[in-house]
């Protein structure tokens, strides 16, 4: 019997001893759907893969984020300004902002400002690395030279939202940090206006000599030209038309103008588009279809019910107006199927023909962003929700940049009256061209600039630049029917409290 | 009581004797098998006929020929009839009553009695269990005091985290993870509440312990067989808010219309709003100041919300086979349950079968397995965010006007001036779904539950063998091994001709999840004594949890013929496949050390050394410890004079556990994958490493007193303080950083409280039995340090001094009734900035926020009485939670004002602001308002007291003389109710939803259900 126990005893430790010791791999599993930290910077595929992460973040939507360059910046911009009116059906989400009750505990301002920094976070981040030294430093150059330029576009146009208009205060008023380092523990302090945009020259001065033109890279990635375009908007609003105007035209440098037939096309296809100069891509397999650029301007199911055109624009465009056509009236709601009213299929220039009569809502205007696999004559094809591209930055602004310059420094009131023409004349066949001088002429370069805009994103940008204030008429909610000079408070949106609550130093 | 009995018996015993005709002889046992010494045998339950069993149990008994049924009773068992039929031998087996201080309970690695456990530990017997039809976290509610239960969610003692999760530790025979038994395989489960009885699960302790125990058989048993079947309605406590009929809504929007600006205040304006739509027989139905002409009539209206939902039923069927010879025991049981929701697209099928076998090989050696096999099929309607795929969301957004199918207008004459409607029919004479409401374009809820299926079925496959081997006497070692293993499937489909279908021509999608998880372990058990009063029991074990988990889905679109087949191979053109692999270990060394003095003093020490992978390289280990000490005062010689106290005992404990209810991976430097762009990968920083994430350590100490007084009363009192710190949380980081937060241990927080539970048993023995149980909970807590000053949370803020559910909002002050503006207050200030008072303003963003209370109750209190009468039973359960607010969220969006336009409302919103001088609460209805009335606001927070009749159960059990004719132990007929009666101020129906205490149409109201069963053992 002793023989027996000491034989359970001694299996017995063994098993114990077995279960104690040789297991403990299980303590250090790793995550197959993340990739580690050590991996990143170590080859030229996943340093590509992390650069195109940058693209991919900007326009990165789900169920409930809107994509942040090619969504949120250009959609708040909107409807921030008078041309867009905002509010009619259930997303109710962006109300605050439309109305101007934004508050620093509101969603608005802590959505940007949290985005801002996702996105430059990573281009700090590819900024400062440090790569192996067999790869190729140009390649690694130019990645770089794309994540300055996109971070000195990010903080450009969110300082919009965040900081008086330059002209205001010559910049002195605060905005936002210019986070241009990657450190984890950081409080950082908000900049100047002035600052920010000094930040931005330089970044985008830094990333030129690197970067590929647009001829070379397609619209999609960060390229010379789109770099020139941000130097011309930042001195624009800094008001040096001399050296807006020249960097508006090195971003023109082979770039030809949309066609009238492309612009009958609508905007969604940056490739059919040869003025676009830089614009974001959705891929509609993977991106959430509600919450894009296209979908919210698409009225047929997406979100473009929310974001209808002001009467007051529609207004100002004549009969023969090809851009009339991207509009259809709101009671054809119902029946509203891109181009097909009340079961007929309509091309873009019978529709011209069409009278439609106008309830006070707003208008639709999913012909200028159709569905990128939409097809708008001959047999219709609605196409996929939300699957289109959003051109940021396109050549007619630069155009339309010039002749403001050349008419505010007076030494080329002929180009100025020429650009304006040839703008007018790709939509308005019998347009006329315009023998106005001075600020008469300007207004209609102005005006001209928010036809030829409108839902494009540049509202609040060109509202701030040209120091209207907001004076909304047409078909705008009454609750919103705001009349506010350019120096009230609540063009700044606060630092949101949240913010303020865990970096002290944003009270500075 | 005992001796009182007993000398009573034995004096009539010799009256009995001369009556007896004939004899009787058995055996007593209790349901652990063993015989039970001086327990009372009683013919036809007459004390003038009684005998009593020996040292061995066994009892002889002659019967007079007035004898129909012997009755056998004993101090802490339930008493037992049993009908005297032909044969000269009757064994009985008594079940134990749960008596206070005896019994066997079952605590944490191995089995204690109440007398010697020094931890704060409750036991819930399976019986109880099935009284109620809410299982085990249902059971619990208010029969444990120190915890909290609501709609499912359990915290026992207070809150711990942050961010880790609150719910306790579920055991399953000795095993984490194990599969949840059905109801009826529970023979009974412990509540582990302080550190001394939970110490020893470590780093997951901390919330405290649930230890489930299945059936098993008995020895020396032959084979009993039971069956069950059971009824049960379900219906949502109260159905609904009261809403808005079609003709009400409909002046609402022209009264929404005209307050936006009078000249839209038109027929034809509300029938735009309304996408053409017109309930009535007419087509400008309404006068020039709203008022429905009198030749008007309302033709159909649509309660959407009733449409909708339906009662849910429940059947059961259960059935088991127990027994067992010298050396092998078996329990063998079935089970399949149908369960039907508060839709057509929620139901669930599940068929369970558990098998627990164990086997003597030899004299030292035990083997035995626990095998349980189960399959569920089940269909579940999204309700994961308020939006339009949300039934219980929109069922309370769409207009009554929107029809549920399509009508055609068939007019009164060739004036085509009036009409009635008629539904359109289609090819089969069956009506046709509408798709034209206005408030979500081609959406149809009841239609969606019908052409949109979303359904899933999975099953798990469990088997744990295990070996004892005594090695020399009192020194035992234990294996286990417990391998589960899952799989489960899930499709969802979107029909190509509606909803969000629509835009992709149909999509569907498949998810397929395959688990598996393997746990090991093995210690070493030693008892034994040293001299007469030295008792002693160690315990030295390892064990290793090893998880992986495999999910795979695919999205492919194109569904031309719709939901013919929703099989992917369906779909014209891919969308989306994913896969992913989670996997997580803890391995753990564990210690415990007991010991006793003559069963009067009691000592218990434990550590568990934890490594975890959940964990940072510089704290993957952590250590975990507690010591325990009771005093069993009542058996002191110096009590024995005071008769009137059976028992009384102190007991204290102190002891570290932890928290790592995390997900795994979070403390690693990592790029997540997704971000791709133009066709080509794109990978992002996924979040702030932290290689020094560690456990949330607790440590709490815990003082009790278990008493028992006059034989009739019995109860304890705690009293606990723990003080938590390490609290796992995302803590915030500027979000210049790149991210939002950093997983982190910080802050410090403590709970403390009261907790008492006693018993009465005013009638004991007799054929009218009372016994009334009252327990009370109090929990205090409050925050201690945090890493910043305050953190905002939802709708709620954490400050030092503060609890972990404080409400902060803005404070609503009502209607302004000079224009029915909505107004809020803020704070008052003088010229320095200080804040002298309250003033109210109509700007939501100018105005203050408060904290206006909190979700948790201060206490929670629960009655429970329990008859017996002759055959019958009957037990009800009183409850109660004092304090605490509720913020309806589900209220607070349907009462839009206007803001949300055209969706449906409550009849509350017809009490509008109407006119200066109208004195109302609600504000000016404005279609398309934008003054954010229904913002977060007290306007929609109240008071969450509430006082319920949570379980009434009636039971009759046949006369055994019946039953035995058919060869049959027990037939017992039941029927139980619960939720059955609610007194509350929250309007809809039942506050108990969310420990948050804030509602968000992302589940079903809580519901009352009513079960009619029958239990055959035989």
């Amino acid at each position: 019997m002793k023989k027996y126990n000491i034989l359970i005893l001694a299996s017995v430790t063994v098993l114990f001893s077995f279960l104690a010791s040789c297991n403990k791999d299980i303590l250090d599993p790793k995550p197959t759907t993340k990739i580690d930290v050590d991996k990143v910077f170590s080859s030229i595929e996943t340093i590509t893969a992390f650069r195109t992460g940058l693209y991919g973040q900007s326009i990165y939507s789900n169920q409930n984020n809107i994509p942040f360059l090619s969504g949120e910046i250009p959609i708040f911009s909107e409807i921030l300004g008078n041309d867009i009116v905002y509010g009619y059906t259930w997303y109710q989400r962006m109300n605050p902002s439309y109305s101007y009750n934004v508050d620093q505990t509101s969603y608005e301002p802590e959505e940007l400002w949290m985005r801002t920094y996702f996105l430059t976070e990573a281009c700090n981040t590819l900024i400062n690395a440090q790569t192996p030294p067999q790869i190729n430093e140009n390649t690694i150059k130019g990645y770089k030279a794309e994540a300055l330029a996109l971070r000195a576009y990010t903080y450009y146009e969110i300082s919009h939202f965040f900081g008086k208009a330059y002209h205001l205060d010559q910049g002195a008023s605060k905005a936002i940090p210019y986070v241009d380092v990657v450190d984890y523990t950081a409080k950082p302090e908000r900049n100047s206006i002035k600052e920010i945009y000094l930040k931005a020259i330089a970044d985008l001065e830094k990333a030129i000599p690197d970067l590929q033109t647009k001829k070379n890279t397609g619209p999609y990635f960060m390229n010379k030209n789109a770099a020139y375009a941000i130097l011309a908007r930042i001195y624009m609003d800094m008001q040096d038309y001399t050296k807006a105007r020249d960097n508006a035209q090195k971003a023109l440098i082979g770039i030809s103008p949309m066609t009238r037939e492309q612009y009958k096309g609508g905007l969604s296809n940056a490739n059919n588009c040869n003025e676009s100069i830089f614009a974001f891509e959705t891929d509609f397999d993977t991106r959430a279809k509600w919450r894009t650029f296209t979908s919210f301007h698409d009225g047929w199911d997406g979100m473009g019910d929310d974001l209808l055109v002001n009467s007051s624009l529609v207004d100002q465009l004549g009969k023969t107006d090809m851009r009339r056509a991207f509009i259809i009236d709101e009671p054809s709601y119902m029946y509203y199927d891109g181009h097909v009213y009340n079961g007929e299929t309509y091309s873009v220039e019978e529709l011209l023909d069409y009278s439609f009569s106008f309830n006070g809502r707003g208008y639709y205007k999913y012909a200028k962003f159709p569905r990128k696999d939409a097809s708008l004559d001959g047999k219709f094809v609605r196409g996929s929700l939300g699957y289109g591209d959003y051109i940021a930055i396109r050549g007619t602004e630069m155009r339309l940049l010039i002749a403001e310059c050349d008419l505010a420094l007076g030494d080329n009131i002929a180009e100025a009256q020429d650009i304006l023409f040839d703008v007018q004349k790709r939509a308005i066949p019998d347009a006329v061209k315009s023998t106005k001088t001075g600020n008469e002429l300007r207004d209609e370069i102005r005006l001209e600039t928010r036809k030829e805009f409108f839902a494009e994103g540049h509202a609040y940008k060109f509202m701030k630049r040209w120091g209207t204030g907001l004076h909304r008429d047409g078909s705008h909610n009454p609750n919103a029917m705001l009349s506010i000079n350019e120096t009230d408070p609540r063009f700044v949106w606060p630092t949101p409290q949240r913010e303020k609550d865990v970096n002290p130093n944003l009270l500075k | 009581m005992r001796k009182l009995t007993l000398l009573l018996a034995i004096m009539l015993f010799s009256t009995a004797q001369m009556l007896a005709q004939r004899t009787i002889t058995g055996t007593v046992r209790d349901d652990e098998g063993k015989t039970l010494p001086s327990a009372t045998v009683l013919v036809n339950g007459d004390v003038k006929y009684a005998a009593q069993t020996d040292l061995d149990g066994k009892y002889s008994i002659k019967i007079p020929s007035v004898g129909k049924f012997l009755r056998f009773s004993f101090v802490g068992m339930k008493s037992q009839d049993i009908q005297i039929g032909g044969g000269n031998t009757i064994d009985v087996i008594l079940e134990s009553e749960a008596s206070q201080l005896e019994g066997v309970i079952v605590v944490a690695y191995g089995t204690t009695t109440k007398k010697s456990s020094t931890g704060a530990v409750s036991v819930i017997k399976g019986i109880d269990l099935v009284k109620s039809s809410g299982g085990i976290t249902s059971a619990i509610q208010g029969t444990v005091p120190g915890v909290q239960v609501v709609a499912g969610a359990v915290r026992i003692r207070g809150y711990g985290s942050f961010s880790a999760s609150g719910e306790p530790l579920y055991v399953v025979d000795g095993v984490v993870g194990a599969p949840y038994p059905r109801d009826e395989d529970i023979d009974a489960f412990s509540i582990l509440k302080d550190a001394s009885s939970t110490a020893l699960y470590g780093s997951r302790a901390a919330n405290g312990v649930i230890i489930i125990t299945t059936k098993k058989g008995r020895k020396d048993m032959k084979p009993t067989f039971e069956f069950k079947y059971t009824h049960g309605i379900t219906s949502i406590i109260k159905p609904d808010y009261n809403y808005l009929n079609a003709d009400e809504h409909f002046r609402m929007i022209w009264l929404g219309l005209k307050n936006s600006n009078p000249k839209n205040a038109t027929n034809a304006n509300v029938i735009k709003q309304l996408n053409g739509l017109n309930p009535y027989n007419m087509a400008e139905p309404l006068d020039a100041n709203g008022n429905l002409k009198p030749e008007a009539r309302m033709l159909y209206s649509t309660d959407w919300r009733n449409a909708s939902i339906k009662d849910g039923k429940a059947d059961a069927a259960d059935f088991s086979v127990r027994g067992g010879s010298a050396n092998s025991l078996y329990y063998w049981s079935g089970g399949y349950s149908n369960w039907d929701g508060f839709t057509s697209a929620d139901y669930s099928r599940t068929y369970k079968t558990l098998f627990n076998f164990s086997s003597n090989l030899n004299k030292a050696i035990e083997v035995g397995t626990n095998i349980s096999l189960s399959y569920n099929e089940y269909g579940s309607m999204y309700t994961s965010a308020a939006n339009e795929n949300n039934l219980l969301y929109v069922s309370r957004v769409l207009t009554p006007v929107a029809p549920i199918y399509q009508l055609e207008k068939v007019y009164d004459d060739a004036s085509k001036t009036t009409w009635t409607y008629k539904e359109k029919l289609d090819a089969n004479g069956k009506p046709i779904w509408d798709w034209s409401n206005p408030n979500y374009k081609n959406y149809n809820p009841l239609a969606q539950l019908e052409v949109d299926p979303r359904d899933g079925y999975g099953y798990r496959q469990y088997m744990a063998p295990f070996v004892n081997i005594k090695i020399i006497e009192g020194l035992t070692f234990k294996g286990n091994a417990a391998l589960s293993m899952s799989t489960e499937r899930f499709r969802m489909f979107q029909d190509p001709r509606y909803a969000s279908g629509q835009t992709e021509n149909g999509l569907s999608y498949m998810w397929a999840e395959h688990t598996r998880s393997w746990f090991t372990s093995g210690a070493l058990n030693y008892i034994f004594k040293i001299k007469e009063n030295n008792n002693f029991n160690a315990y030295v074990g390892v064990e290793r949890d090893d998880y992986k988990n495999n999910t795979i889905d695919g999205t492919r679109i194109g569904y031309d013929l719709g939901n013919v087949t929703t099989e992917l191979s369906m779909g014209v053109k891919p969308k989306d496949v994913n896969s992913s692999t989670l996997e997580r270990g803890l391995l753990s060394y564990l210690t415990f050390f007991k010991y006793n003095y003559a069963e009067k003093y009691f000592l218990d020490l434990s550590f568990r050394r934890d490594g975890s992978s959940k964990f940072g390289a510089n704290k993957k280990w952590g250590n975990f410890w507690s010591v325990g000490s009771s005093w069993l005062i009542s058996e002191e010689d110096f009590m024995r004079s005071y008769k009137w106290i059976n028992t009384l005992k102190l007991r204290a404990s102190y002891g570290v556990t932890g928290t790592d209810a995390i997900a795994s991976y979070r403390y690693g430097d990592y790029y997540s994958l997704g971000y791709n762009y133009n066709g080509k990968t794109g990978i992002k920083h996924d979040n702030l490493p932290n290689e020094d994430l560690g456990w949330e350590q607790n440590n709490s100490f815990t003082m009790g007193l278990d008493f028992g007084f006059w034989g009739i009363l019995q109860g304890s009192i705690d009293y606990y303080n723990k003080d938590t710190k390490d609290l796992l949380m995302d803590v915030r980081v500027p979000y210049t950083t790149g991210f939002v937060t950093k997983f982190m241990n910080v802050g410090k927080m403590n709970n403390k409280g009261v907790e008492l539970l006693l018993t009465v048993s005013p009638l004991r023995t007799g054929n009218l039995k009372w016994t009334s149980t009252f327990t009370l909970t109090h929990n205090q807590n409050t925050i201690k340090a945090l890493p910043q000053e305050q953190i905002l949370s939802g709708t709620k803020i954490y400050k030092v001094g503060g609890t972990l559910y404080d409400f902060y909002m803005r404070e609503w002050a009502g209607v302004n009734p000079d224009n029915g503006a909505p107004l809020w207050y803020k704070d008052k200030k003088d010229a320095n900035g200080n804040v002298i008072g309250k003033e109210t303003t109509s700007s939501y963003s100018d105005a203050d926020r408060y904290i206006p209370g909190r979700s948790t109750p201060d206490a929670i209190i629960s009655l429970t009485n329990a008859f017996e009468y002759k055959g019958f039973d009957l037990s009800f359960q009183l409850y109660s939670s004092l304090g605490g607010k509720i913020y309806d969220g589900e209220y607070a969006s349907m009462m839009h004002d206007g803001s949300s336009k055209i969706n449906q409302l409550p009849t509350d919103a017809l009490n509008s602001w109407k006119k200066p001088g109208d004195q109302s609460d609600v504000p000016i209805f404005i279609l398309g308002n934008t003054n954010q009335s229904n913002y977060l606001s007290t306007r929609f927070l109240t008071d969450a007291t509430f006082f319920k009749l949570k379980n009434l159960s009636l039971g009759y059990t046949l006369p055994k003389q019946f039953v035995s004719k058919a060869k049959l132990e027990i037939v017992r007929f039941f029927v139980t109710g619960d939720n059955l009666v609610i007194l509350s101020k929250f309007k809809s129906g039942d506050p108990e939803r969310y420990i948050s205490g804030v509602t968000d149409n992302t589940s079903f109201p809580n519901s009352r259900t009513v079960r009619l069963g029958v239990n055959i053992k035989f």
